[in-house]
């Protein structure tokens, strides 16, 4: 029988960005040596290195810069530059007018019900995708006639809007000519993904209910391949909370909203099986309309045998650990507070996030905050650490202060090395801890500081915590049994569709 | 071990929702659906148990409903900030600083012209310099400034859009390799230009060596030149002219160098220094990055492509602002020195244009403060105006484009006058080729109608600006490979029929049938102007 072979879409992650969902991708690869990968990694931009090295089982990389660029085509290697010069030239208005706009219209319909019939909108986007088949990504997204028919539609639109509710009322409701600019700016990106085309494989498999799920949605309506989508984050939550800060550009916020939710709910309809990373994300999913029967969870694993217990130097100073980016969801001016009140009593013991700087601004308040809790020369932060077990094992606790997490590798990698854990109770964490460490309510920087001087005050307590934690990752969250998942999943949809 | 909260009476639970809630608004501004709120609630720390037992809901997505439903009933008050408020300056300092950048473009030009006729040097050139070197010089000027005009805009052009996407690495990549590439050509160039000497016999073989050893320098300098404006220190020009014109005349009057040594010394030192300033601004911008070198450049053969039609401006532009001493100085008709070659340089005429060119300096400034409102102002104002509302936004742009050409009408009177000022101010220098030249019978006939065709020929620059920060670079090139067309057909007829002046009528002739082009252009693209700025970028 013909090998498995899979299309996998990332989006801002693997092989290009580091972080849970890379370390997910490289461990999934590279221990199902049989299967043959297709890459597809959905980037910001095109002049990003390569974080992880090449495995011999990933066949091709298919990048799909979205800005830095002028034009899609800078990156379209399969094709000859004599073709995608004949294209653009084959591209007229008239040429658009016919058999463009009909199907932006549609598309835009969509978009402004949110996805209400993801089964159409996923029609919706494989035509548009046979269209960039033919006729130019550039020259179709940059003409008059799309910018006439978004301008008309998105007016229509906002004008119902204004009549269906008082609030927030026309000067937020209604676009203004920038915020229609901006819009259809920002949709001529997220489209660029319609551009490619999506080979033939065994199975698709979606590391996001995003855009980067689009190839696997038409690879499905074109050639019926099975898809899978893991959400490791949840995409739709995660862009409320960054779209949140459009306070200005409500009617951008909300033409983006709508998009996203459309895509999202088109991912969760189109997908064969959804296989959240914890059952704390099907909240997410059920109430966007994904069907119970179509959701199985594999949660992360992770080596235990790398991950392994090592004895604590003794001597050392007291040390209460993070590995945790430097960014607002990891909420490390909490970590910061945690640690203030634990050197009222504790005053020996040293505190370390070990992380890279994800958010520079975020991370100038953070050290503005530690200067104002005298924390200089107490708190270690800003650097991330190429031994990240180490880092685990010099912990006499381990801290996890996140508002947002789903099923984050940094608790079950701690368990595993046997440490005692303190975490906020959010997403999957108690999940993954139950009964293995002490879950605190978000922000309660009281109650945590509270959790870790206990811990630290009782060594057997500790040792309790972190040999249960140990325990509990070897009976639920090796790495081999979340790959054997996988790969059973792999094998239950693409048996029939194998491609040499 | 996990921590759940102690509940709330029900009858606290309403307030408890509204309290919660207007921190949730606090937070956003406006909600855009009840997932939204469903998100802030969650980042604030709320699980679905904290929503059953201290609110009274289901769940956090109840909840975030309940909230949605009266944030839409007006139970909540809100607030979104306005624009951040500009500071103000004061319209006549706001015009004169962009007046004065504007000039930053010219003054190295002026002040080499009044180096050679105050000190008798500039960089290139000497007023005493016999006329076979001297028309070698303007040839190779003439030659160096239209080849490197094509590789200036498309370098410029992809360097800008690197730097704008903060790819520093890849916009120093773009513009040494580009300034690589371009010096090849342009040296690759000579050949078959000595080929063609060397069949037809056009020039003596030392006027050829001392135009090819002057293009080699002068082209160097103007790829210099793109790439200190790419790293947007054009203010160095003139020091860097100044540093130039310094050495030049150290080398002529101290150590009393021949005029061609003074200049291989001025423009070596031209050279060196703004290749210097260029790779060095380079490097700094590229070490806030800490990375050396490029990665995953695009595809050379797009890249050609997406700034092969910058190139073809900038050759046909350049080309446009020479061609009529090219057709002029190749032609004896009516000339008063017998030429004896091919190409002999005509001082008169050249006097004549460069007094016609103060009118250029002088208006350069103005038409760069236009362009420069113009984008300073157009996304404030499309901030402002509501989509629905578009045709008076619309209106309002044509009408402001009719008060630009209407002032830029009003100061080309100025710079006429200046003009003359300045020929009037000449004869008062002492030098007698300079004198004859003046007082010839076709200096000021060239001069009026070199002044009036360099007027349209701003009027056009504007609109043609105006199309290029647009990304309306097609119809750029359109409206000047028209008019360049125009200019070499009239310039030629009337430069072989009457005098060879005549070629002067070919750049008055060009330059309206450019303006008026680049007017209908502009004119097309204001009147869409919504759409033109999105598709712009």
């Amino acid at each position: 029988m013909p090998p498995l072979s899979v299309l996998m879409t990332t989006e801002g992650t693997y092989p290009y960005g580091a972080g849970g969902v890379s370390t997910w991708c490289d461990a999934l690869i590279r221990n199902t040596p049989d299967v043959r990968y297709v890459l597809l990694p959905i980037m910001m931009n095109p002049h990003i290195e390569r974080k992880f090295e090449p495995l011999a089982n990933i066949r091709r990389i298919v990048p799909v810069p979205l800005w830095g660029i002028e034009e899609p085509s800078e990156f379209r290697s399969g094709t000859p530059f004599a073709e995608l010069y004949e294209r653009k030239h084959a591209t007229g208005e008239d040429d658009i007018a016919a058999e463009f706009v009909p199907l932006f219209r549609r598309f835009l319909d969509c978009v402004s019900e949110a996805g209400a019939d993801p089964a159409a909108f996923g029609r919706v986007l494989l035509e548009m995708e046979s269209y960039f088949r033919r006729r130019d990504y550039n020259v179709t997204m940059k003409s008059v006639p799309v910018w006439e028919l978004f301008r008309a539609t998105m007016e229509a639109y906002s004008g119902a809007m204004t009549r269906a509710s008082a609030l927030p009322g026309p000067e937020h409701q209604l676009p203004s000519l920038f915020d229609l600019t901006e819009s259809l700016r920002w949709l001529y990106r997220f489209l660029i993904v319609l551009d490619v085309e999506p080979p033939k494989t065994s199975v698709t498999h979606s590391t996001a209910a995003a855009f980067c799920g689009i190839p696997c949605i038409t690879a499905k309506l074109r050639y019926g391949t099975p898809m899978i989508l893991t959400e490791h984050g949840v995409y739709l939550r995660e862009q409320n909370l960054f779209l949140s800060r459009f306070r200005r550009l409500f009617f951008c916020k909300q033409f983006l909203l709508n998009l996203i939710t459309a895509v999202v709910r088109a991912n969760y309809f189109f997908a064969d099986v959804v296989s959240p990373v914890c059952h704390y994300n099907t909240r997410w999913e059920l109430a966007h309309g994904t069907p119970q029967q179509k959701i199985r969870v594999i949660y992360n694993g992770v080596d235990p045998d790398v991950f392994a217990p090592a004895p604590r130097n003794v001597s050392a100073p007291r040390h209460v650990v993070a590995t945790a980016r430097i960014d607002p969801l990891k909420d490390i001016e909490t970590f910061l507070r945690v640690a203030a009140r634990v050197r009222e009593t504790h005053g020996d013991v040293r505190f370390s996030v070990f992380g890279a700087v994800a958010d520079r601004e975020y991370y100038e308040r953070c050290l503005t905050l530690r200067r104002e809790l005298h924390l200089d020369d107490a708190v270690a932060m800003g650097e991330a650490t190429s031994d990240i077990v180490g880092a685990y094992r010099e912990a006499d606790v381990v801290l996890l202060t996140s508002i947002s997490e789903a099923f984050p590798y940094s608790v079950i990698e701690a368990m595993s090395c046997e440490r005692a854990i303190v975490a906020s109770d959010v997403g999957g964490v108690s999940e993954a801890l139950e009964d293995c460490g002490i879950l605190v309510k978000p922000r309660d920087h009281a109650a945590f500081a509270a959790a870790v001087s206990k811990l630290l005050d009782d060594p057997v307590l500790r040792e309790r915590y972190a040999a249960r934690a140990r325990r509990r990752v070897l009976e639920e969250f090796r790495l081999a049994g979340s790959v054997h998942d996988y790969l059973e999943l792999y094998r239950e949809l693409g048996e029939e569709r194998a491609v040499a | 071990m996990s921590a759940d909260p102690q509940p709330f009476a029900p009858a606290e639970a309403a307030a408890a929702i509204d309290e919660i809630a207007q921190r949730v608004i606090d937070r956003i501004g406006v909600p855009k659906d009840e997932w939204e709120v469903a998100a802030q609630l969650e980042v604030l720390g709320l699980r679905d148990a904290d929503a059953r037992l201290l609110y009274g809901r289901r769940d956090l997505f109840e909840l975030a409903r309940a909230i949605h439903s009266r944030f839409h009933a007006g139970a909540y008050s809100f607030f979104v900030e306005g624009e951040d408020p500009r500071p103000y300056v004061h319209p006549a300092v706001a015009f004169l600083r962009r007046y004065v950048s504007g000039l930053l473009f010219s003054a190295p030009m002026a002040l080499q012209a009044a180096t050679i006729l105050i000190w008798g040097y500039g960089i290139w050139g000497a007023i005493d310099l016999d006329l076979t070197k001297g028309s070698a010089i303007a040839l190779a000027f003439i030659a160096s400034y239209i080849v490197a005009g094509g590789f200036s805009q498309a370098i410029v052009r992809r360097g800008l859009f690197y730097i704008y996407q903060q790819e520093e690495v890849l916009a120093r990549w773009v513009a040494l390799r580009g300034w690589w590439v371009a010096a090849r050509v342009m040296l690759a160039l000579i050949v078959p230009a000595l080929l063609l000497n060397a069949l037809f016999d056009v020039l003596p073989w030392s006027m050829v060596f001392t135009a090819i050893a002057y293009y080699v320098a002068l082209a160097i300098l103007w790829l210099n030149w793109s790439l200190i404006y790419l790293v947007r220190k054009a203010h160095l020009f003139l020091t860097i002219t100044a540093v130039a014109l310094a050495a030049v005349l150290v080398a002529a009057k101290i150590f009393h160098a021949p005029p061609l040594v003074a200049n291989a010394v001025g423009l070596f030192v031209a050279d060196s220094l703004s290749f210097a300033v260029a790779v060095l601004s380079l490097n700094a911008l590229v070490k806030r990055r800490g990375a050396a070198q490029p990665v995953n450049p695009p595809r050379l053969t797009v890249l050609v492509y997406s700034t092969s039609r910058f190139f073809v401006y900038g050759l046909l532009y350049n080309t446009y602002l020479f061609a009529d001493r090219v057709i002029a100085w190749t032609t004896p008709v009516g000339r008063e020195d017998f030429p004896p070659y091919a190409f002999w340089l005509s001082v008169r005429y050249e006097l004549a244009m460069d007094l016609a060119l103060v009118v250029v300096v002088v208006l350069s400034g103005f038409v760069e403060y236009s362009i420069e409102r113009f984008s300073e102002e157009l996304i404030p104002s499309e901030k402002r105006i509501k989509s629905v509302d578009a045709a008076a936004f619309l209106a309002d742009q044509l009408r402001i484009d009719r008060r630009r050409s209407l002032q830029l009408g009003i100061a080309s009177i100025v710079a006429v006058a200046i003009a003359y000022g300045v020929s009037v101010a000449l004869r008062l220098l002492p030098n007698p080729r300079l004198q004859e030249a003046l007082a010839a019978p076709t200096t000021v006939p060239i001069f009026l109608c070199a002044a009036a065709g360099y007027i349209f020929l701003m009027f056009a620059l504007r609109n043609i600006l105006l199309l290029l920060t647009l990304s309306r670079v097609d119809a750029a090139v359109r409206c000047v490979a028209i008019a360049l067309l125009v200019n070499v057909g009239i310039g030629f007829v009337c430069s072989r029929s009457i005098h060879y002046a005549g070629a002067v009528a070919g750049v008055l002739g060009g330059s309206m049938v450019m303006a008026w082009l680049a007017s209908h252009a502009a004119k097309r693209v204001l009147a869409r102007l919504d759409y033109y700025y999105y598709a712009a970028f």
